[in-house]
């Protein structure tokens, strides 16, 4: 074989070695877990049969390969099967596994409108027994399940399809800081979080040129003129407010993007959802919802208070439901609660049902949650499997009648409710670090309501009522939040107090009412460091500003953010940990030991290696064994022309 | 003044011819003589010679015979009382050249033990040693007797000298001292700084680290790479074609030393006389020195029950330290007889033609070829994964890098076995360095600094490659810490060294001995911030910047890649082709080096000489058959 040959052989078989290698990161760009999609909690399916719809985002251009379930049955869940359809076509259906598995669906038939793909799991058990298989019949689908997508990219060719279904980061590149730039960044985290209600993508906030947009990355940069594109329809140039504001701020801005499990709905300040002091469940983004069944069976509304407005509160819910007849033997009633207090309760004596149940206002918090629960006992009992269910309807059509007021708490949890009639954003210093945690914490607010929040920045405190800001300390000075570094936190001109440790650097945030506004302050002891952003990534943590509870986050220069409840004044939050206190008091002592333990070990390993001249052999002939042989030339230790 | 022969007045020409004597003694047969004869005419050897290679005659007999017809008494030295004065006078070289051994003195007759009739040369040179002796008495003795009466004699200078002699003739190239006094300063000093950058610069140190070891790394590779595609131009040349074989005359071949070192063998030592026995070399012109160590008779015992043909002696090192296979070389190398001189492992099987090969190589080349190196492959290639992976790599190391290294005129470290020596040049080079325990590869090395040159033939020899992860940790770990004893001994002045050598050859060395430990134990540390990136993503960035992880990743495909692809190109000189799919495994063949490296470099503060010993006969006696 040729010399030629065999380097092109090898050189083949290397080229094939590296495709190998750079398959798998090149499919998993494609791969999109459950998580991702805005199913952090996986899916459950409980009972004899059960179901449920799962919206996939579908990114122009890429087609959805397959499905990889990873299912965890409850053990010895009786034989069934599991169905995986889209629209009217089975895709797949198996034998209920006994273990935990995970099944590979196909997805190249599936139907896919919108951009988005529908896809039905149902779970379907023997048995008869209703009761035992609601609570010991279940089938739990890991978040960590994968879709699997194939095909590229399409480029956006306009505006208006510039945001796909799923994104995983947005960046924002403002060529300076400025207020207009910093404006429309606002604009975009409120928008974002509206837009991809279930899976909000990463923003990021730089004055650098940003890298290339990954495959479900889009740069949105301030500068150009009115709305481009560019670098292959991946980065949005807005070139003025007036473009971001019909962007970011109205229903017709750009068009909303796919959001993953839920409907979206935004509402424009301007034109409130209340016009009668009442509000539908329509208006709120609600679905008819439909429930059949036996026993006892709920559906589940949340909402929140910025949803009426930043001064309306509900005074009631008057709910429209129909429902089927129950039947004689058989008996059902209609139970409301808030937040997990009985609010209402109604017997199902006919086939529709208008009841009104009023709301006090120490029922209500900042996030809430109505449950409608019907208790129906067939006559032939609940749990066979041939009892004729129960079918009942909530209309859109029911109501949360609003008064004026306020109904919230302080701290934290009076936001976003107070901003909901817009609020003023003031940065300092306005860098990408402060104005990126600007734009996370009204992200983070938007993505619990549905009032389309529009903040408004500022080049000032003063003269403005509801205000976002964020700073260094001295800034809570100025806003009357001092945290003073002594031990002890005031909030001066309220005359409370609490006990704290704190030493060194730290970042706090704080919700408050000062004299007649309200507060949402974020400071840090260097705005420019990574202190606040760290904070704000704790108590965000796992559920985003749902999580934000209490009145005080603070975050120590290594610690955990310790979330502070003003309610408790003796509490004592301990800021840094302390194994990492130690280490960072300590450092240059251990380092110290680590230094002077190598240096002994150098020293004493040294006459272990290195011969001294006593240790050499003593004698300098080799006695008998060494003859004056002509034959042998002594060669000299030194270079020779070679041949 | 005139020699004395006493005790004899007998001419050889007067004398029974030794044939007929042996035949009327009914001590061989009149065909065994007669095709003696013909083999004599054939290599022009003496008749006793070829009848003892034959094994047609017991080699007391056969100077039992010599004494009756020369007339002279008989003595077995090892009955005998000596005069250890006596040898020791003369020292023993010159006993060995003059094959006669004074042993005994009596203030008026001085006795001598011989294997050859006293020539007129011989007598006058002992008469000028020894002025004062009036009356010389000779007596015939067998050269087992004589090798054995030298060993005895000269015992303690033989272990001195065979653990010294290169230390006390050139201590700068020996390995005895592991460290010089600026060297380990040097070391400590660069330990020292690289704790206190950490502290007061940890990111700069790391990623200065790092960059480092990546540029080490891919430079390490690239070498190999270049002088591998260089070693692929001998494809297409045979150093030794078959036709230059066939046309050796056995008269014309000089006299040819094997020395066996083994040590705990006995398994594998019938074996090896078996793969011996194959080799196309006169017997009689053939002399196999068989060194086993003193403490090891269950070696002994199992070599003398193979029934060896009688050109094999065996050689019992005594027992002392470093109990090194150099050193045992080095011990065999006095006693070694033969013009060239060749040395193998218990388990090497090699090609018959292999010792003609070499000695045309040697005809051939150049005054200053004084080595050349047979190639080494595998016979159990297939046993397992180990087995497949060092075939490949001994395929690439063998095939295409020693001929490379030979192409472009660099310094060549020689391969443990099948190293053929002119025996007079490697006298001169004082051996093998008991110290070191990769003492061929300096061996080659100390070579190519004194300007000699090392020569690649084209016939192999078949080991058996090792199949168990402990052994061949054992091994790997040896030959590591041999690099970098190596390494040590010659950059002891590394500005003389460029001097001497030139900046090409040095930074080969450089490359090629200190590179191959150095990336071995940096290559754990090349893996780390590819999987941090891997697993912490971004995180990792303080540590590892994002350059400094594309640099790191750069090194994970491309130098992979190119180790890859010469494992890959390794396997066509030999068609293996079945063994290109493992070449693909060679990232995790690089695992069990880095952990033998790092035992290494722990062996080389703690016990630098210590020979970590293979064990061979572990695949009994597979064979590949692909």
């Amino acid at each position: 074989m040729s010399r030629l040959r065999i380097h092109l052989a090898c050189a083949v078989l290397f080229a094939c070695f590296l495709a190998l290698v750079a398959l798998p990161q090149s499919t998993q760009a494609q791969d999109l877990t459950f998580d991702a999609l805005g199913y952090p909690q996986g899916v459950e399916l409980m009972g004899l049969t059960a179901s449920q719809d799962l919206f996939i985002p579908v990114n122009a251009g890429l087609v959805p390969e397959a499905v990889v379930l990873d299912l965890i049955p409850t053990p010895n869940l009786p034989e069934g099967y599991f169905s995986i359809s889209s629209g009217d076509r089975i895709q797949s259906r198996v034998a209920l596994p006994r273990a935990a598995t995970q099944i590979t669906v196909p997805l190249r038939e599936a139907r896919i409108s919108d951009g988005k793909l529908q896809l039905t799991l149902e779970m379907v058990v023997e048995g008869d027994d209703y009761c035992e298989a609601f609570f010991l019949h279940r089938l739990y689908i890991n978040p960590e399940s994968v879709v699997r997508y194939s095909g590229a990219q399409q480029a956006a060719a306009e505006v208006s399809t510039f945001f796909p279904g799923f994104l995983d980061r947005v960046t924002y590149v403002m060529p300076a800081a400025s207020e207009d730039a910093a404006q429309a960044a606002l604009w975009l985290a409120a928008y974002l979080a509206r837009t991809y209600e279930a899976a909000p993508p990463e923003l990021t906030v730089t004055t650098g040129a940003a890298s290339a947009p990954g495959a479900f990355e889009r740069v949105v940069q301030w500068g150009g003129q009115g709305a481009t594109l560019s670098n292959g329809g991946t980065t949005l140039n807005v070139g003025d407010l007036a473009t971001a504001r019909q962007l970011f701020q109205t229903d017709v801005g750009t068009r909303l993007a796919v959001s993953s499990s839920v409907r979206t709905q935004s509402v424009e300040r301007s034109t409130p959802l209340f016009g009668e002091g009442a509000v539908t469940f329509a208006d709120l983004g609600f679905d008819t919802r439909n429930i059949e069944g036996a026993g006892t069976i709920s559906s589940f509304y949340n909402f929140s208070l910025a949803d009426f407005g930043a001064d309306r509160i509900p005074a009631g819910v008057r709910l429209n439901i129909r429902h089927t007849p129950v039947p004689a033997g058989g008996n059902g009633y209609m139970h409301a609660y808030l937040n997990g207090s009985l609010i209402q309760s109604a017997p199902l004596d006919a086939n529709e049902l208008d009841v009104w149940a009023p709301i006090r206002n120490d029922e209500l918090q900042r996030d809430n949650n109505l449950e409608v629960r019907f208790a129906y006992n067939s006559p032939e009992g609940n749990c066979i499997r041939s009892v004729i269910p129960l079918s009942a309807s909530i209309q859109t059509n029911s109501t949360f009648e609003l008064i004026s007021g306020e109904g919230v708490p302080d701290g934290l949890l009076r936001f976003p409710q107070v901003f909901a009639d817009g609020f003023s954003v003031f940065v300092e210093p306005l860098n990408p670090t402060t104005l990126e945690n600007a734009a996370h914490l009204v992200m983070a607010m938007q993505a619990t309501t549905k009032t389309l929040l529009g903040p408004t920045i500022v080049g000032s405190t003063t003269g403005v009522e509801d205000l976002l800001a964020v700073g260094d300390h001295g800034l809570a000075d100025a806003l009357g939040a001092t945290l003073a570094p002594s031990g002890t936190l005031q909030y001066s001109q309220l005359g409370t107090s609490i006990n704290y440790t704190q030493d060194g650097a730290y970042a706090a945030l704080q919700g408050f009412e000062n004299l007649t506004r309200d507060i949402l302050l974020l400071t840090s002891t260097d705005p420019a460091s990574d202190e606040a952003s760290d904070l704000l990534d704790e108590v965000l943590q796992p559920d985003g500003w749902y999580s934000a509870q209490g009145q005080l986050a603070v975050r120590g220069e290594n610690g955990r953010a310790q979330v502070i409840d003003l309610d408790d004044p003796d509490q004592v939050a301990e800021l840094d940990a302390p194994l990492r206190g130690f280490w960072a008091e300590y450092q240059w002592l251990i380092w110290l030991i680590v230094a002077l333990l190598v240096l002994l070990l150098i020293i004493w390993i040294f006459p272990r290696v290195v011969r001294r001249q006593e240790e050499y052999p003593q004698y300098e002939r080799l006695s008998g064994l060494e003859e004056d042989d002509p034959t042998v030339v002594q060669r000299p230790y030194r270079p020779a022309p070679r041949s | 003044m005139q020699p004395v022969a006493s005790s004899t007045s007998v001419t050889p020409a007067q004398r029974q011819r030794l044939g007929e004597y042996l035949v009327e003694a009914g001590m061989v047969q009149p065909w065994q003589i007669q095709q003696a004869l013909q083999q004599q005419a054939v290599t022009g050897e003496r008749l006793g010679k070829i009848l003892l290679a034959s094994g047609y005659v017991h080699r007391l007999d056969l100077y039992r015979a010599l004494s009756d017809l020369w007339e002279l008494p008989f003595v077995l030295l090892t009955q005998a009382d000596i005069d250890e004065a006596v040898p020791v006078k003369i020292g023993l070289p010159r006993i060995r050249r003059l094959n006669a051994f004074p042993y005994q003195w009596d203030g008026h007759t001085m006795r001598v033990a011989i294997t050859e009739y006293p020539s007129p040369e011989t007598q006058r040179e002992l008469y000028e040693l020894f002025p004062n002796v009036q009356h010389f008495e000779y007596a015939v003795t067998t050269e087992w007797d004589i090798d054995w009466a030298l060993r005895e004699v000269f015992k303690s200078s033989l272990i001195k000298g065979s653990t010294y002699a290169l230390f006390m003739r050139h201590p700068q190239e020996s390995a005895y001292m592991v460290f010089t006094r600026g060297q380990y300063i040097t070391l400590a000093s660069l330990v020292m700084l690289f704790i206190v950058c950490l502290y007061f610069a940890p990111q700069a140190t790391f990623i200065g680290t790092s960059i480092f070891i990546n540029v080490v790394f891919f430079v390490a590779v690239a070498f190999k790479v270049i002088v591998s595609l260089a070693g692929a131009r001998i494809e297409r040349v045979q150093p030794v074609t078959d036709a230059e074989v066939a046309s050796l005359r056995d008269e014309d071949l000089p006299f040819y030393t094997i020395l066996l070192p083994v040590y705990k063998e006995a398994n594998i030592i019938g074996l090896l006389m078996d793969n011996l026995s194959t080799l196309d070399y006169p017997k009689e012109k053939l002399e196999i020195l068989v060194l086993i160590e003193e403490d090891d008779p269950e070696t002994l015992e199992a070599a003398k029950a193979a029934r060896p043909p009688d050109n094999v002696q065996f050689v019992i090192i005594p027992d002392s330290q470093p109990k090194t296979k150099p050193k045992a070389c080095n011990l065999g190398l006095y006693f070694a007889r033969g013009e060239y001189l060749v040395i193998y492992d218990a388990e090497d099987r090699p090609e018959p033609d292999q010792l003609k090969k070499a000695l045309i190589l040697f005809q051939k080349g150049d005054p200053s070829l004084v080595v050349v190196q047979g190639a080494l492959n595998y016979f159990n290639s297939d046993y397992n994964f180990l087995t497949r992976m060092f075939t490949l790599e001994y395929s690439y190391w063998f095939d295409y890098m020693l001929p490379g290294l030979d192409v472009l005129n660099l310094p060549t470290p020689l391969g443990g076995t099948s190293n053929h020596f002119r025996t007079d040049r490697l006298r001169e080079l004082a051996g093998w360095d008991p110290f070191n325990v990769t003492e061929d590869a300096d061996l080659g090395i100390r070579a190519s600094m004194r300007n000699y040159t090392v020569g690649i033939v084209n016939s192999t020899t078949y080991e058996e490659a090792n199949s168990q992860v402990g052994n061949w940790i054992r091994q790997r770990s040896r030959w590591i810490k041999g690099y970098m004893q190596t390494t040590l001994v010659h950059t002891r002045n590394p500005m003389k060294l460029v001097r001497t050598v030139g900046l090409k050859n040095a930074l080969s060395f450089f490359l090629l001995v200190g590179g191959t430990p150095l990336t071995f134990l940096l290559a754990p540390l090349l893996w780390i911030p590819f999987i941090l990136w891997i697993f912490f993503g971004s995180d990792s960035t303080f540590f590892f910047p994002t350059f400094a992880v594309y640099i790191a990743a750069f090194n994970l495909l491309i130098g992979n890649g190119l180790a890859i692809y010469l494992n890959m190109l390794a396997v066509f000189r030999r068609k293996l082709y079945w063994l290109v799919p493992f070449a693909l495994l060679n990232p995790f063949y690089w695992f069990l080096h880095s952990y033998a490296a790092y035992k290494a470099l722990i062996q080389l503060f703690t016990k630098p000489f210590y020979w970590e010993k293979t064990v061979h006969g572990l695949t009994g006696d597979h064979t590949t058959t692909a």
